[in-house]
């Protein structure tokens, strides 16, 4: 499966319910149940919001593969160019609807 | 009513509900999505997942204002045009033929 | 398999997958796998500054689940070609349930 290539590597997760996760991938299988360590999760906040970006780490994750909307292969040196905590965006909206 | 016929042979027949979308093959359908979204387009491609290939499709997107209290939200839409659009069949609603 | 095949045949041109949560992904297509799940590469957000979060991040793999629309260049596509496919694969459905019913 394409996700393999990915292994070893730093990813970041996006979830169905709008979060977003980062950490090393260290195992996924076909139905993208996913194994993550080092895992922190990226708080963006929005445009309008005075607190900072915040991260939160949550350490070793196993992520059932219906969460998963796209798993994205980090480049290190962009992300270290990006000070998260300035970054300001849109929450992610769910994928299902009513 | 039973059409015997090999593996090979194309029916011409209508047996089941996707049969009705064969026959709008090349023909512009009407598809409602879920999301309150329709699409209008010329069929090129389904399967039995009704994943559709539509070609020259207008998307349009019914949405819902609701600031005004006590009273009821405004519907507004959005259309986009597409050249051609792969469709995921597990948001399909319904597909018609446009007459 | 139908657009499994259909996939294949359009890799390494440009397409804009639009998600289920209202991000669109505009990137090349380097893979395809029996689920549809897509791989991206070069990708870049259409509404950047409304989702930053993919910032870091150039190649992509999406998960054929959460796929709303794959937004196609019409010159890629042998539409005759792919109604043909179309209606072969359609009778091949149909065969197989008799089967499988008699």
């Amino acid at each position: 499966m394409s996700l393999n290539a990915y292994v070893n590597k730093k990813v970041l997760i996006l979830t169905v319910d709008g979060r977003t996760l980062t950490g090393t991938l260290v195992s996924c299988d076909q139905v993208t149940n996913l194994v993550l360590s080092d895992t922190i999760e990226r708080i963006i906040r929005e445009p309008g919001d005075d607190e900072p970006s915040a991260e939160q780490p949550h350490g070793l994750y196993l992520v059932r593969g219906d969460n998963v909307v796209v798993c994205g292969l980090v480049d290190e040196e962009l992300d270290k160019s990006i000070d998260w905590a300035k970054v300001r965006g849109e929450v992610i909206g769910s994928t299902k609807h009513v | 009513m039973a059409s015997p016929e090999g593996p090979g042979a194309v029916t011409s027949s209508v047996n089941e509900p996707l049969d009705l979308v064969r026959l709008s093959l090349n023909e512009v359908v009407f598809v409602k999505l879920r999301g309150d979204r329709e699409l209008k387009g010329r069929l090129h491609a389904y399967d039995s997942h009704c994943n559709l290939v539509l070609g020259e499709v207008e998307e349009t997107i019914y949405m819902v204002d609701e600031e005004e209290e006590g009273g009821n939200g405004e519907v507004r839409t959005m259309k986009k045009q597409s050249e051609m659009l792969f469709v995921r069949g597990d948001s399909v609603v319904l597909i018609s033929p446009q007459a | 398999m139908l657009f499994f095949s259909f996939f294949k045949t359009l890799v390494n041109h440009e397409v804009t997958v639009e998600l289920k949560n209202d991000i669109s992904v505009r990137g090349t297509l380097k893979s395809v796998d029996q689920y549809l799940n897509i791989k991206l590469d070069d990708i870049s957000v259409v509404e950047e500054m409304k989702y930053p979060h993919l910032s870091s991040v150039k190649n992509v793999f999406i998960r054929g689940s959460v796929v709303r629309y794959v937004h196609l260049p019409a010159n890629a596509v042998d539409t005759p070609l792919l109604e043909d496919a179309t209606r072969r694969e359609a009778s091949q459905a149909a065969s197989k349930a008799k089967q499988s019913s008699s």
